[in-house]
């Protein structure tokens, strides 16, 4: 379990992050909802371990982390960030993107890279044939497969995707979320998803944390439709899709 | 990206006029038609003909002769200082980044100071310094210039550091040293090019404008600066004298320059 | 009212067809749907309506009547205030509608020729009426801000109350609650909704059914520059004819796969 425990960031004045606690699964899908500037983005750097809070704890399976062994448990822990095309180093192939962690991480020789490469591209539906291409010459949806490629080479124990699915078209975005959530019932990881986006949330969820200023505000533990929030916020959050489910006659 | 710069023109005349002035810079005493030193004072300012195809200076020498082994000189000052002012900026900006901190803010300080120096003072401050004129024109030049550009190379180290692309490096594995070598180095590379291919027309005017306040190499070299200055006191008698050099000069760093400028917008559209 | 027959738009440099012969008509009192997703020419074809293209980038040709007058040609004559009285368009991004380094106050009361006291009085009535139908109750406070002091939401939501004022007799939404939080969304489609109510006529682009379903009778489906479906809007979205139609049917209502 991937823990965060009264986890607080500020940059500068700015609260970003305010005591905030929540539990990631091992093999279930967490959802956190927000809107932008909820401090949600925060919250993954710190769970992924690139930022350390300022005060409360990280805790990888039971052990807490700090600046030390966040280097060594970097592999369990992986990020995919929003936009794809500028958080893949636009010089490489993309059959380099891939062959980085599970050389660095994971210390496989050329034989086992290329053979895992192939896996790879069959889990998150990449074309072979496009491997040899720079990361610039991809299409959205080929980087963004890319991307998620690249975090299941470290073999990790939790994936965070930070705002992984906004901006994609609508029918992209469905095809890989389809896709992931058929791979997170094979593989045994927890995925953390962050968004805006209550769809997203709903589709893929097992938990959902709702957060807003800063702060969790409410938690759906088990989360069967729209209508389980008690916050107002959260509420607020489900009027317009509720809205337009009635205009569709749902 | 070879494919982009092809089709580009103003890269390619930017190419033709570089390659131009390697080729002369080359097979300088193949195309010089006389010897640039021979002093013939009976033909001191002779019409251009077939021996001299644009006429003689006031002391009889070989006007194109003495260019085109001009462009030797220049050249063989210019291309070491830049490619020395290129490794210690690339040196400095990866250590900066790479121990960061202290030794990056200390760096900053550094620099500070000497960006303070006009570029100019120091390097007339340093010519005197070595026996070989040369010489100590490169080290001049190195040492005022090496400041502005290592400023310039920390920036782009630490804008490409900044992308969110490194988080995710940072994510697959990579070391620090892994990736400053492997991508930093690599994404930056294009603006480097850019950045060194104008600082070497720079560096050429910098060479003659030397030469022109005496500074520069013995007299009498054949250096288009020098031939500028020589040129300078007959401007209203033979104003061709200081066209010619004037022109070399123009030629090679607006080669450089276009070269580097066209290879700029490629890179980064979007800049510029 | 508006009438588009074979709208044809291609860039000048690449030769590309972007919008390829698209036909469709609103009627006043209508709405009508544009979906489709980036690189469909949905947006290109609202900017042709308003004629916000750029002749030296954009070749267009085929015809548009607005009230049975061609609109296209270079000798049509549009009254003064044509676009804003008559079309309006609320575009996506509400940060870039707005000029970031003037007020909001001064911003709106440029678009609007105001003389004497007794107008200004009026507007200003008028304007709080307009920001207390999309939510935004303390006038005062929004109009002494500058844009970035709001969130896009609310930025989106004082575009819509200002566009409104002027009662435009089309009003065309280019995917307005794409970028706003989900509360903002609610607003801005009840007020749409209250206007279409009203009488206006609209375009509606969108990506969304639901959008679609509570703003437009009718839809046309776009795919690379063509209309590749058209119909009633529940038709469209319950038994589609085209499997692209299908595709993006599915990705609106992604929740109802879900745990729904």
């Amino acid at each position: 379990m991937l823990k965060a425990e009264n986890v607080t960031k500020k940059y500068g004045q700015q609260t970003a992050v305010d005591d905030v606690s929540l539990k990631v699964q091992d093999n279930a899908v967490t959802v956190i909802v927000g809107e932008s500037g909820s401090g949600k983005s925060t919250l993954a750097r710190m769970l992924s371990l690139i930022e350390s809070p300022d005060s409360g704890e990280i805790i990888l399976d039971d052990k807490k982390t700090d600046r030390k062994s966040a280097k060594a448990n970097r592999r369990l822990v992986q990020l995919v960030m929003q936009d794809a095309a500028s958080s893949l180093d636009p010089h490489q192939s993309a059959r380099q993107v891939i062959d980085e962690p599970l050389k660095l991480l994971l210390g496989f020789d050329k034989a086992k890279r290329a053979k895992r490469t192939d896996e790879l591209c069959d889990m998150v539906q990449f074309p072979k044939d496009r491997l040899k291409n720079k990361v610039s010459e991809l299409s959205g949806g080929q980087q963004k497969r890319l991307c998620i490629a690249r975090a299941l080479a470290a073999e990790p124990k939790y994936i965070i995707f930070d705002e992984s699915f906004s901006g994609l078209d609508v029918t992209l975005r469905r095809c890989i979320l389809t896709m992931l959530k058929k791979l997170r019932e094979k593989l045994e990881t927890g995925f953390l998803i962050i968004t805006h986006d209550l769809d997203t949330a709903m589709y893929m969820a097992d938990r959902i944390y709702v957060m807003r200023f800063g702060k969790m505000i409410e938690t759906l533990d088990d989360p069967k439709s729209f209508l389980d929030f008690k916050e107002n916020y959260s509420k607020e959050l489900v009027r317009a899709a509720e809205y337009k489910r009635q205009a569709l006659k749902l | 990206m070879i494919g982009k710069i092809l089709r580009k023109p103003q890269a390619l005349i930017g190419i033709a006029m570089m390659l131009t002035v390697f080729a002369v810079m080359i097979f300088a005493p193949a195309f010089a038609p006389n010897d640039p030193g021979k002093v013939d004072i009976m033909q001191k300012f002779a019409e251009p003909c077939k021996q001299y195809p644009l006429g003689t200076d006031d002391m009889g020498r070989c006007i194109t002769s003495r260019l085109i082994c001009g462009a030797r000189v220049s050249m063989s000052i210019a291309l070491p200082t830049i490619g020395a002012i290129a490794v210690i900026s690339v040196l400095l900006a990866a250590v900066c980044s790479y121990i960061g901190g202290i030794v990056d803010k200390l760096f900053v300080i550094v620099s500070n100071i000497f960006m303070a120096l006009p570029p100019f003072l120091v390097a007339m401050t340093l010519v005197g310094l070595f026996e070989s004129k040369a010489l100590s024109i490169v080290i001049s030049i190195v040492v005022a210039m090496w400041v502005w550009n290592a400023q310039v190379v920390r920036t782009y180290v630490l804008r490409e550091k900044s992308k969110p692309y490194i988080i995710t490096c940072r994510m697959s594995g990579c070391s620090e040293l892994r990736i400053i070598l492997r991508h930093i180095i690599p994404n930056i590379f294009p603006h480097l090019l850019v950045l060194y291919s104008t600082g070497l027309s720079g560096v050429i005017i910098m060479i003659s404008s030397y030469a022109f306040l005496g500074l520069g190499l013995e007299t009498g070299t054949a250096e288009w600066g020098a031939m500028l200055v020589n040129a300078n006191k007959l401007i209203f008698s033979h104003p061709e004298l200081i066209v010619y050099p004037g022109l070399c000069i123009l030629f090679a760093a607006a080669g450089f320059n276009l070269f580097g400028e066209a290879l700029r917008d490629i890179c980064d559209p979007r800049e510029g | 009212m508006l009438k588009v027959n074979g709208l044809e738009i291609t860039a000048r440099t690449s030769k590309e067809r972007l919008v390829k012969g698209i036909s469709f008509e609103v009627g006043k009192g209508e709405t009508l749907g544009l979906i489709g997703e980036s690189g469909s020419g949905k947006s290109l074809t609202s900017k042709a309506v308003i004629k916000l293209l750029n002749d030296r980038v954009f070749e267009i040709s085929g015809s548009i009547t607005w009230k049975n007058e061609e609109i296209l040609t270079k000798k049509a004559k549009l009254p003064k205030g044509w676009r804003g009285q008559q079309i309006a368009m609320i575009m996506q991004n509400p940060m870039t509608a707005f000029a970031p380094m003037i007020r909001l106050g001064r911003q709106i009361e440029m678009g609007f020729e105001l003389k004497g006291k007794n107008a200004r009085q009026e507007f200003y009535e008028q304007l709080e009426i307009a920001l207390k139908n999309v939510n935004l109750g303390d006038m005062k406070k929004i109009l002494g801000s500058y844009p970035d002091e709001l969130s896009g939401g609310m930025l989106q939501r004082v575009m819509i109350a200002v566009t409104l004022m002027k009662k435009p007799e089309l009003l065309i939404a280019d995917e307005c609650t794409t970028a706003v939080d989900a509360a903002s969304e609610y607003m801005i489609l009840k007020q749409l909704e209250t206007q279409r109510k009203n009488g206006m006529s609209m375009i509606v682009i969108t990506h969304d059914f639901g959008v679609a379903a509570r703003l437009c009778n009718r839809v046309a489906v776009m795919k690379s520059g063509s209309i590749i479906e058209q119909g009633k809007t529940l038709d469209v979205f319950s038994s589609p004819q085209t499997e692209y139609t299908r595709e993006l049917a599915a990705a609106s209502v992604l929740f109802r796969e879900g745990v729904c």
